[in-house]
């Protein structure tokens, strides 16, 4: 068993994460988990995250947000030798839309029909944003109350991540989503093949 | 000199801490070995440490004086502002401040004015408006005054049961460390106060304690607190509930954590996270 530590942006990535490693069976068990609270935590640490992971391996996971592209985001933040035993992977462009791959859990999930959901959800600028217009469709109120920002001062719903974290947790099937993000594809198998 | 207690139930009303063992040495030798003989013929005996009795502490009562010295401080600010709204016993110690003013009142004037422009100097910095500070005896009662800029002069008076909780818990800080050089308690110093004034305390506590060698013991859970990269993680212990009770280690006896310093992160970033309960992700995903 390979004993890991998190650090992730926020609760629904840390789901993201744990749902993840799930799929290794009994592989991977989470020792400590850092919640950044947002990418700053993150981008601040990172060279001290890798520094610790050569007493135990890190696993970071970050949204690549407005970085053009992923090399972009790695120059500015990996000024540092990485470490093997640091994992760092980024979700094109947010978590997001790994969970808007998997389109038949999420779609049975929100009750919103799939053919709402973009097909390449890699390529959408602000997955957030694109999550909330789909959840505006729901036939379930609940949902919508728990997604969909009281009014245009508030960005995400009073329960977004709640909510969101429900799904993850009980219907979320990353095999369904790999074929349509390729970030969660190379997620996977760096997990996969990793040996500690 | 080592003491070690467990509860005990004795019945279904009460309960007792009752003693495990308490070993006592001067230098390399033995004194004190509890559980003896007359613990084993009377099992009420092991109610009381040979400590807290002047009968049996006659050779190590140098201990017993140094514990009892300690100072223990908990500010509330609502007891201070409100003392005759809480009557009954005072509790030994004041560790809540209700008795805090008649402190100050307590210590000859010299000292006591040299103490409070002290805190006047800092609160002029940290609270806003904040103009002049004064310490008043009204029918006997001690008080303090602060005055405010204020459009109308003569308008921004307060008496302490005015002031805000965070400059009095402030107040309560500072005096206490500069008021006496035995071991200092305080609980959450950060509370009721904003945050880039929490992150000076560290430097505060240092500054004040340093002229005399005082040994000053804080609880936290503030991130602004231990943001401080001038804290050594030999000085940071970390309290972890555990099914076999509470474990209590340095934070420099984690490799992980000395490893993640090293790379320029804070304690606070390496450490705090750590001690967040364990599943506390649930919290909101099961409460529906």
């Amino acid at each position: 068993m390979i004993y890991l530590n998190l650090i992730f942006e926020d609760d629904l990535s840390e789901m993201v994460l744990t749902r993840l490693l799930s799929y290794f069976d009994t592989k991977y068990s989470v020792n400590v988990a850092y919640n950044g609270r947002g990418f700053g935590y993150l981008k601040t640490n990172i060279k001290g995250f890798n520094q610790a992971s050569l007493i135990t391996p890190h696993l970071m996971l970050t949204d690549l947000d407005n970085y053009p592209c992923l090399p972009s985001l790695i120059n500015d933040w990996v000024t540092f030798q990485m470490n093997p035993n640091f994992i760092f992977r980024i979700a094109v462009r947010e978590v997001e839309s790994w969970l808007l791959a998997d389109i038949e859990g999420l779609s049975n999930f929100l009750l919103v029909a799939s053919a709402n959901f973009p097909l390449n959800p890699e390529h959408e600028p602000d997955p957030k944003k694109t999550l909330i217009q789909l959840v505006k469709k729901s036939r379930k109120r609940r949902i919508r109350e728990d997604i969909v920002p009281v009014n245009a001062n508030a960005t995400i719903g009073p329960n977004y991540n709640g909510c969101l974290m429900e799904f993850v947790f009980n219907v979320w099937d990353v095999e369904r989503a790999i074929p349509r993000s390729k970030s969660l594809e190379k997620a996977y198998y760096r997990l996969d093949k990793f040996v500690g | 000199m080592e003491i070690c207690h467990r509860n005990k139930a004795r019945s279904k009303r009460s309960s007792f801490t009752l003693l495990t063992y308490e070993k006592v040495w001067k230098g390399e030798k033995l004194i004190i070995d509890r559980p003896d003989k007359e613990d084993r013929k009377d099992n009420e005996r092991l109610n009381q440490t040979h400590l807290e009795q002047i009968n049996a502490n006659k050779d190590f009562r140098e201990i017993a004086r140094y514990l009892e010295s300690t100072v223990y401080l908990h500010l509330l600010p609502q007891l201070l502002k409100h003392p005759q709204s809480f009557t009954g016993p005072d509790l030994p110690g004041d560790p809540f401040g209700k008795g805090f003013l008649d402190r100050i009142s307590k210590v000859n004037e010299k000292t006591r004015n040299a103490w409070l422009k002290r805190i006047e100097g800092a609160l002029k910095i940290a609270v806003p408006q904040f103009k002049k500070f004064d310490y008043k005896e009204e029918n006997g009662r001690p008080h303090l005054e602060a005055v405010y800029d204020h459009w109308r002069p003569g308008a921004g008076k307060q008496k302490e049961d005015q002031f805000s909780d965070g400059t009095l818990r402030l107040i309560g800080l500072l005096w206490s460390l500069q008021d006496g050089d035995s071991l200092l308690l305080l609980e959450e110093p950060e509370l009721s106060l904003n945050g880039a004034i929490i992150s000076k305390i560290p430097a505060l506590i240092y500054k004040l304690q340093k002229p005399k060698k005082r040994q000053v013991l804080i609880t936290t859970h503030s991130l602004d607190l231990l943001s401080d990269k001038g804290i050594s993680l030999d000085e940071i212990l970390l309290l972890t509930p555990s099914v076999e009770g509470t474990t209590v280690i340095t934070a420099s006896s984690i490799p992980e954590i000395q490893a993640m310093l090293l790379g320029g992160m804070s304690p606070a970033a390496a450490i705090l996270p750590r001690i967040k309960p364990k599943n506390i992700n649930q919290l909101t995903l099961f409460s529906q």
